[in-house]
């Protein structure tokens, strides 16, 4: 009987003299595409980038001083003295934007779901990086031991293992419950519905401790190249998996055990106004 | 990262981060044919090979903003190979007829694998392996990876890497000495 002592050599024997071909043909081939394909985002929900590039740095200074020249504006041309007006949300929702969502008011996620998200973001909640099917916001962009999110994706891949991401993808099913069953504490998981969407409430917890993880650790992927980071150890997660007109949407809030408490009825504020409408 | 290989010039992975296509074409160009053998000798078909090749090559072009350390490029779009052969093998997997019966009979000793190992016989064990199993062998003992490095550049852990290495050459061990069991036997008749 042979031993693995005497089959290595002849492995790798065989393996080096098996015969190579030339990659040029599938080079071009694959640079053709790529001559065309862009590339994806390095943000992920929530994704944490310490610094802003440049392009976004300059828009968010067009932004502020636009916004500053207006509330001038809107200050000089009152009355002074006389009462303001009680601020209102905007009766036609914006649709969500990275910019945008700085700012506290309703907000339309338009993705092409049968339906659009509509949910009001309360003051002092920030956009997360978004994909066109990842869109989040943030509380003190969603670290431990304050932070808190809430995010909007439709899931095709999870990132499996103690680390997430750095295990590699596993592509699940298309179902509700392919989903759930994967990532939900069992005991957890209950029906809900959401404006009249039917799915499966779930809860599960984040890892305790993450030191052993490459920073790109993650829990999922979506199909539009969005994904769902880790931003802090032992994160409460509770996920609402909806069928929307045959489409799996995922509505995943997060906090800590250390988030206060304001911030969380702010969370819980966000999930209560979410509607999903024609 | 494999032994005679120079190293991947960084500046150019930090240049196709930024979408320099240009820089992208070179730092292809520069892994393609050892890509193309990595994936040729995992899945044993050079059509799917130069399909996950491809995959791959595109599918790293699409990621690299993601990737935190320019330095860890190689094992980083070594896995994402790792990937695209896994998702190419299954694919075939799902088309392909098993046309052949394992031997079920203990095994028997042999005078001697020399004489009754050719290549075909390698080829047909080492197709019988999981493709799983199959990138372990090709990391190690192809490229010559020490297992801590497959172990990361596929991302598991060591002792899974060296489990699924133990398995593997025990694996083609018993179907080599089952074909030459068979082949034993046959002789006799």
């Amino acid at each position: 009987v042979t031993t693995d002592r005497d089959i290595a050599p002849l492995v790798r024997s065989w393996l080096h003299d098996d015969p190579d071909g030339s990659a040029e043909r599938l080079l071009d081939a694959a640079l053709a595409i790529v001559d065309t394909t862009p590339q994806r985002s390095a943000a992920r929900w929530p994704a944490r980038r310490p610094t802003m590039n440049t392009i976004v740095r300059i828009g968010v200074a067009a932004a502020v001083l636009a916004m500053a020249v207006a509330l001038g504006y809107s200050l000089i041309s009152q009355n002074v003295g006389a009462p303001g007006p009680e601020p209102t949300v905007a009766p036609t929702p914006a649709p969500f934007s990275h910019h945008a969502a700085s700012r506290s008011g309703t907000y339309v996620i338009d993705w092409e779901l049968p339906g659009r998200i509509v949910f009001t973001v309360p003051t002092g909640w920030s956009p997360a990086q978004n994909a066109p099917d990842s869109v989040g916001v943030l509380k003190d962009n969603g670290g431990a031991p304050s932070g808190a999110g809430l995010g909007f994706f439709e899931v095709r891949e999870l990132l499996t293992g103690i680390c997430g991401r750095w295990m590699g993808p596993t592509l699940i099913g298309p179902t509700i419950d392919d989903f759930v069953d994967a990532v939900a504490e069992p005991a957890t998981s209950r029906p809900t519905a959401i404006a009249g969407y039917r799915g499966i409430y779930a809860e599960f917890d984040g890892l305790s401790d993450l030191a052993p993880c490459p920073p790109d650790r993650g829990l999922w992927t979506t199909h539009g190249g969005g994904s769902r980071g880790i931003f802090g150890p032992a994160e409460r997660n509770r996920v609402w998996v909806l069928d929307v007109g045959g489409r799996r949407l995922v509505i995943n809030a997060f906090h800590y055990d250390s988030t206060d408490s304001a911030a969380r009825q702010e969370l819980d504020a966000m999930i209560e106004s979410i509607r999903i409408v024609p | 990262m494999p032994d005679g290989e120079p190293p991947v010039d960084t500046d150019l992975v930090v240049r196709a981060q930024r979408g320099d296509r240009e820089a992208y074409g070179f730092l292809a160009a520069g892994v393609a044919d050892r890509f193309l053998a990595v994936a040729r000798r995992i899945l044993r078909d050079i059509d799917l090979a130069e399909d996950a090749t491809q995959q791959a090559l595109v599918a790293i072009w699409q990621n690299l903003p993601k990737l935190r350390d320019p330095a860890r490029f190689e094992a980083w779009s070594y896995r994402l190979l790792v990937r695209a052969c896994y998702a190419e093998g299954r694919r075939e997997r799902r088309w392909a007829p098993n046309l052949r019966l394992l031997p079920t009979d203990a095994p028997i000793a042999t005078d001697g694998l020399s004489s009754v190992i050719d290549r075909d016989q390698l080829e047909t064990a080492f197709r019988r392996l999981s493709l799983e199993h199959r990138a372990v062998v090709v990391l190690h003992h192809y490229l010559d990876l020490p297992l801590d490095r497959v172990a990361e550049l596929l991302g598991i852990p060591i002792g899974t890497a060296a489990s699924r290495l133990h398995y593997a050459m025990r694996g083609l061990r018993a179907a080599l000495d089952a074909d030459a069991r068979s082949t034993a036997r046959e002789a006799t008749r």
